[in-house]
């Protein structure tokens, strides 16, 4: 009898102070981000190149780059096909000159969640992470992924030697790495990304 | 005989006479309760735009009051509350002042706790073992809000209005120069808590408690 009016309080007390903390399948779930570049018309685009490599930072310092998984490269080839992008260029380290578009992702290996905003190489010329996207933080095993014009070399600007940025999207904390469930975290992640931008979609598909 | 008649003349004025009654030294003198002190757990639901931002009851909450009766039927005191409202969702889809669309687990929680001076009014039922009552809190409100999707944390909190009108009754358990009871009581908080998509934040709150009066 005691001891039931000891676990009584307890649940009660559990009860009141609990709430306070989000659950483990919150923090240390995915949040998918997407958002294309205001007044971007996607409609005329037709191809797209896929750099077969990933930009790698580590709070805020570039590291060598890794190859993207096999699989990644098939997802984001059925998603784009899916939206009329005919893939040029397969495999190669450069985008060839009928690209429309090229795509490529950037993993953040932070400690830390990290706020800044980055630039990299595109191609010749730099892309960098647009002032329209939200946020620039970056926890620990982000990606995210830039698609930037590549329609017209030199890019237009402004900035001059820019070039610009059509669509941003990042997994926020998808926490990727090499391993098999890993890999499988950042196809998913990507899925919800496309099926979260429609916009994306070109003239050539009904 | 004999004796059994003297025993029976001896004990009749003892058998008939009333109960003595105490010299008045003020100790048996009648003194209705002056104050009250209730400690009641609440229960809340959210209504309005809190409901849109969070939609699971409250279930945790306590009241703490204390009222003074100023005259036969009415009370004036001080009332403190806390209630917590929060909710974990699984996957949600949100739009960003850019244009942008963001999808995850969220986890949201919104603190309230009230400080009001309240004033209630008793009905005069007759019944000595309900009191009803009708009543009011005025005062002001800390609100602090959070929300967290992945390992990104958000937080806003101010001071801001509140104003509860309310309708009870206590069920007297026992009643005294101290009185014990079982408080019932519906509250219908508005506050000016604005945070978010949130605006004037309202609820009904329920409130179980023990009510003492001396």
């Amino acid at each position: 009898m005691e001891t039931r009016r000891w676990l009584l309080l307890a649940a009660i007390a559990a009860q009141g102070c609990g709430g306070y903390y989000a659950s483990d399948a919150v923090t240390f779930g995915t949040v998918v981000y997407t958002q294309p570049a205001p007044g971007a018309d996607f409609r005329p685009l037709r191809t797209f190149y896929l750099d077969p490599t990933m930009d790698v930072f580590k709070d805020g310092a570039q590291q060598p780059s890794v190859a993207v998984p096999d699989s990644t490269v098939t997802t984001i080839a059925q998603r784009m096909g899916a939206y009329g992008y005919t893939r040029v260029g397969a495999g190669q380290p450069r985008p060839p000159d009928n690209a429309d578009v090229g795509l490529r992702l950037t993993l953040f290996n932070n400690s830390v969640t990290y706020y800044y905003s980055w630039c990299s190489p595109y191609w010749g010329y730099y892309g960098c992470y647009p002032y329209w996207g939200y946020g620039g933080t970056y926890t620990t095993g982000s990606v995210a992924t830039l698609m930037v014009d590549l329609r017209q070399t030199p890019p237009p600007g402004p900035p001059a030697g820019q070039r610009p940025v059509l669509w941003a999207n990042a997994l926020y904390a998808v926490k990727y790495s090499t391993t098999a469930d890993a890999v499988t975290r950042l196809n998913n992640g990507l899925n919800t990304a496309f099926d979260l931008s429609p916009f994306l979609k070109t003239s050539a598909v009904p | 005989m004999n004796r059994a008649r003297i025993l029976s003349v001896v004990a009749a004025p003892l058998l008939l006479a009333l109960p003595a009654s105490a010299q008045n030294s003020g100790w048996t003198q009648y003194r209705p309760a002056s104050s009250l002190f209730t400690l009641g757990y609440q229960i809340a639901q959210p209504i309005g735009s809190l409901h849109g931002y969070i939609d699971s009851t409250s279930f945790r909450g306590v009241m703490f009051d204390w009222r003074s009766m100023v005259s036969k039927n009415v009370s004036a005191g001080l009332r403190f509350s806390w209630n917590r409202f929060s909710e974990e969702f699984s996957s949600v889809t949100q739009t960003t002042s850019s244009g942008g669309t963001l999808q995850g687990p969220l986890f949201r929680f919104m603190d309230q706790l009230p400080l009001e001076f309240i004033a209630h009014y008793y009905i005069d039922t007759g019944s000595n073992l309900i009191t009803p009552y009708v009543g009011a809190g005025i005062g002001g409100v800390w609100s602090n809000s959070y929300q967290q999707t992945a390992d990104l944390g958000t937080s806003q909190n101010g001071f801001y209005f509140i104003v509860s009108p309310e309708v009870g009754a206590v069920i007297w358990f026992a009643r005294g120069a101290t009185s014990v009871g079982l408080n019932l009581t519906v509250t219908y908080h508005f506050t000016t808590i604005s945070f978010r998509n949130v605006s004037d934040a309202q609820s009904f709150a329920e409130t179980i408690g023990v009510t003492f009066a001396y």
